[in-house]
């Protein structure tokens, strides 16, 4: 009996071993990404504290679009890292999801989910400093961003 | 007019001239008694030449017609005739022949390009799958800044976003 749990505990620190390798290499070789849901407001003031500043590459480019918004906010940004050929979920906020996959070396694709239903896949090269965003109208004539870019 | 009485025409018509063949002067003639229609075109052609006697002098060759002919003849193969000058195999020649139409096609592929490429699009290196048709996508792609944003709209919220005070666009 002792050596089956001696058995188990070499096995479970081997497979601990192997996934903490993995994981090591999985960061270090595999491509970085961030990404951020978008509030577009035209109200000047952050309504609430949980709202941050879209990161500074971000909120360059989203204000030279030709939309309507003055002021862009960070609900969530989170960074996360994919192997070629790997894909992982993201929970950007409670009722959006995105399921980032790393296609080859400079395509990735964008699945979305909005209130637990499918939205649709976006699938495109995102290279260097490019953005891809995805967006629609929000309540009280605002509107979400999902904003998607490699870090470097 | 058919092929068989534009040729009865032109027979009658020598008739006339005194220019048909005498092996077929007779049939031509009974043809005439014969029938009142050919015999109006007679008419009229007599009518006709009558008519214009004043303004066609005949000139008088003063020698035989074969040999009026027959100087023209020699004259004519006197001159060699003029060949068109071939097209030159020099590099400026075949560059005027391939590398001008090539540049011209070039340049309207470029400008269609330029001038049919609208930021707005569905299309280019983006792809997109809509989970349902409930959901339309339309793509914006700033090449310059490196942005691609897929604005995607849902019927239901059509109907705030196309009024006025919610439009998307400024």
């Amino acid at each position: 009996m002792m050596l089956m749990h001696v058995r188990h505990a070499v096995l479970l620190g081997l497979a601990a071993l192997v996934c903490g390798v993995g994981a090591v290499v999985a960061s270090e070789d595999g491509q970085r990404f961030e990404a951020t849901l978008v509030w577009g407001t035209n109200d000047a003031e952050l309504p609430g504290s949980a709202l941050k500043p879209v990161p500074p590459p971000v909120a360059r480019k989203l204000a030279k679009l030709p939309f309507k918004w003055a002021h862009y906010y960070a609900v969530e940004c989170k960074e996360f890292a994919l192997d070629k050929g790997q894909r992982t979920k993201v929970q950007m906020s409670r009722e959006c999801e995105i399921t980032v996959k790393a296609v080859d070396d400079e395509t990735v694709e964008l699945a979305l989910r909005g209130q637990g239903q499918p939205v649709g896949k976006v699938t495109q090269k995102l290279v260097g400093d490019e953005l891809l965003v995805t967006g629609g109208n929000a309540e009280n004539f605002t509107a979400w961003f999902v904003v998607l870019r490699r870090l470097q | 007019m058919k092929e068989q009485e534009q040729d009865l025409v032109l027979k009658v018509q020598a008739f006339v001239d005194g220019e048909l063949p005498e092996p077929e002067q007779a049939g031509i003639a009974a043809l005439i008694a014969r029938d009142a229609d050919v015999a109006a075109l007679v008419k009229e052609l007599k009518q006709t030449r009558q008519a214009l006697a004043g303004y066609d002098e005949a000139v008088a060759l003063p020698e035989s017609r074969e040999f009026y002919w027959s100087r023209i003849q020699r004259e004519l193969a006197r001159f060699p005739r003029e060949q068109p000058e071939p097209v030159r195999g020099s590099l400026g020649a075949l560059l005027l022949r391939w590398l001008l139409p090539a540049t011209c096609v070039a340049a309207l592929v470029a400008v269609g390009f330029l001038f049919l490429q609208s930021p707005w699009s569905a299309g280019g290196e983006v792809t997109w799958q809509a989970a349902n048709d409930n959901v339309n996508a339309f793509t914006y792609r700033d090449y310059e800044e490196g942005l691609t944003v897929m604005w995607l709209s849902y019927p239901s919220d059509n109907t705030v976003a196309d009024s006025a005070e919610a439009a998307t666009l400024n």
